[in-house]
């Protein structure tokens, strides 16, 4: 049974803070590395850009990798690195480095995605003005891929919040793991219905402001 | 201006090759508008590309001011293809920027200034008519509109080449009209060379001094619009003009009538003479009009007629050899004697 002095709101406060750290961090890694790498794989398969196909290829197959373990085995597998990276192996802070590694490669794929559906014209007219790659980049293709890169965003960080339930195998805690811990395990209907139901409010709070942000920047 | 030497362009396909273009020659002076026709996948849309390398040549020289540019790249190619715009058939407008951003990004990747970019802008506005849409976005204007900022944007960096890949393929025929107007009045204005491209020849007749006709990749007729429309020598030349303008009478109907029908074609200054009224006072014969029109290439006009004409044999002869002394070809589709 749970113990007595379990305070339930207490706990849903460290939780929240748990899951809340693990998401953002992780979050702005995938945004920053993964919409770089989605942008590197864009570039290096498109001809009016620097094609490539072997730098192509080879981070295509490593995201393809990375995405392929089941999260619960990544977060076994990249122990070491976490030890080595944040100096610890349990904890949120732990839990951090699988979550970004895999949050990287789901971004990188979702950004590729909303690069390649960007009017393949538009970027050509770009290039017949004369205007350099870096300047079509910034100018052009961000900006027109920016309702989709912000749709990602949305679902990258919904993704990472189921994945972080995770996060208990190794002691990260979080919103996730309280409703593990105590509601499948421990059989406290209370605690997993609160700890859903918060779940249940903040992904539609995402989707919501995800939704608006998206609708806002998009002049079609 | 541009002169296109033995152009071959090649596309690797899984197993064989395609040979998009071959063995192109042409030459675009300097202030004409150039046309381009022919059916899709003629090659003619591979062809404009090459002129700014967005389509690399397999091999041949595309000269443009006297400088072979094959091979340019980096900066060398950035500003070339400054001076040479470019508009297209879905008008490619960058959706996410207003009309003002869109004509000002290429003045910005040029390095202008705020206040050079603020005058262009509003100096190109102008020229299209499009001074009150400076603050809308694409989603909001019409489809001429649209091409009007393309043609705006290709301009920007003043652009003496512009090159023009079937610019009025997706407007009706009113917009048509309108965006041809606009492209004649900026080469007539400006003096900026035009290459357009296109598979509908009305374009073709509306605006351009010279035109070169495509099939399979070659070039397989080139001239004044005017000369080849009327007197088209290669084949395919032929048959594309008679798609373009279906103009026969039902062969039930010929062989009804009583009486000579003959086709009449009259081109140029003859087209206007008062013809038809000297054959009935003169030649004495009665004839009535099965079908006609008269069209104008730029600006001059070819019309086509089919008469039936009856009188006594002897008037009807006379009538023929004026009629074949004062227009440009009669035939003689039925010699009927009353």
């Amino acid at each position: 049974m749970v113990s007595n002095n379990f305070n339930l709101l207490e706990e849903l406060h460290l939780a929240l803070y748990e899951t809340f750290l693990m998401v953002s961090v992780s979050l702005v890694f995938a945004i920053i590395i993964g919409g770089l790498l989605g942008l590197l794989l864009f570039l290096s398969s498109n001809h009016l850009f620097f094609k490539n196909k072997v730098l192509n290829e080879i981070s295509g197959s490593i995201i393809n990798i990375i995405r392929s373990i089941p999260f619960i085995i990544l977060l076994v597998l990249l122990i070491p690195i976490s030890k080595a990276v944040v100096n610890t192996t349990i904890g949120p802070a732990a839990v951090i480095v699988p979550l970004s590694v895999s949050a990287i490669a789901f971004y990188a794929r979702l950004s590729e995605a909303s690069f390649s559906d960007v009017n393949k014209g538009v970027l050509e007219a770009a290039v017949a003005s004369g205007a350099r790659a870096r300047d079509i980049v910034m100018g052009i293709l961000i900006p027109e891929a920016l309702p989709q890169l912000i749709n990602g965003i949305t679902i990258t960080a919904i993704s990472l919040i189921g994945y972080s339930a995770m996060a208990g195998t190794v002691g990260g805690g979080g919103i996730g793991n309280l409703a593990i811990r105590y509601g499948y395990q421990r059989y406290n209907m209370t605690v997993m219905i609160t700890s859903v139901v918060v779940l249940i409010v903040i992904v539609q709070g995402l989707q919501l402001i995800g939704d608006f942000s998206s609708k806002s920047v998009n002049k079609k | 201006m541009i002169r296109l030497k033995n152009l071959n362009v090649t596309f690797k396909q899984k197993k064989s090759e395609l040979h998009a273009v071959s063995d192109v020659s042409l030459h675009i002076k300097k202030g004409e508008i150039y046309g381009i026709a022919g059916s899709s996948g003629a090659g003619k849309s591979t062809l404009i590309r090459t002129i700014n390398l967005l389509e690399k040549p397999a091999s041949g020289q595309i000269l443009v001011h006297n400088k072979n540019i094959v091979d340019f790249k980096g900066k060398e190619l950035r500003e070339l293809r400054r001076g040479i715009g470019m508009i297209f058939q879905l008008f490619n407008l960058v959706e996410s920027k207003n009309v003002y951003d869109n004509i000002a990004f290429p003045l910005k990747t040029a390095g202008k200034t705020k206040d050079e970019i603020k005058l262009r802008v509003n100096e190109l506005l102008e020229v299209v008519g499009l001074k009150d849409k400076a603050q809308v976005y694409p989603s909001k204007l019409s489809g001429g509109q649209k091409q009007r900022v393309g043609i705006a944007r290709a301009l920007a960096n003043n652009a003496q080449i512009l090159l023009c890949d079937e610019p009025t393929s997706a407007l009706d025929i009113e917009t048509t009209a309108a965006i041809l107007k606009l492209l004649r009045d900026i080469n007539e204005k400006f003096g900026i060379t035009i290459v357009i491209i296109t598979h509908e020849l009305e374009v073709i007749k509306a605006i351009c001094h010279r035109f070169a006709v495509m099939d399979q990749g070659a070039v397989v007729e080139e001239g004044l619009v005017y000369d080849v429309f009327t007197k088209p020598k290669h084949e395919f030349t032929k048959k594309l003009l008679e798609y373009s303008s279906k103009f026969e009478l039902p062969k039930e109907l010929i062989k009804n009538l009583k009486g000579s029908v003959l086709k009449i074609k009259y081109i140029g200054e003859t087209a206007t003479d008062p013809i038809l009224s000297q054959l009935s006072t003169k030649y004495k014969v009665v004839f009535n009009i099965l079908h006609g029109k008269i069209e104008y290439i730029r600006d001059l006009p070819v019309g086509i007629l089919y008469l039936n004409i009856n009188g006594s044999d002897q008037n009807i002869s006379e009538a023929i050899e004026y009629l074949k002394m004062s227009t440009y070809s009669v035939e003689v589709i039925n010699y009927g004697i009353e």
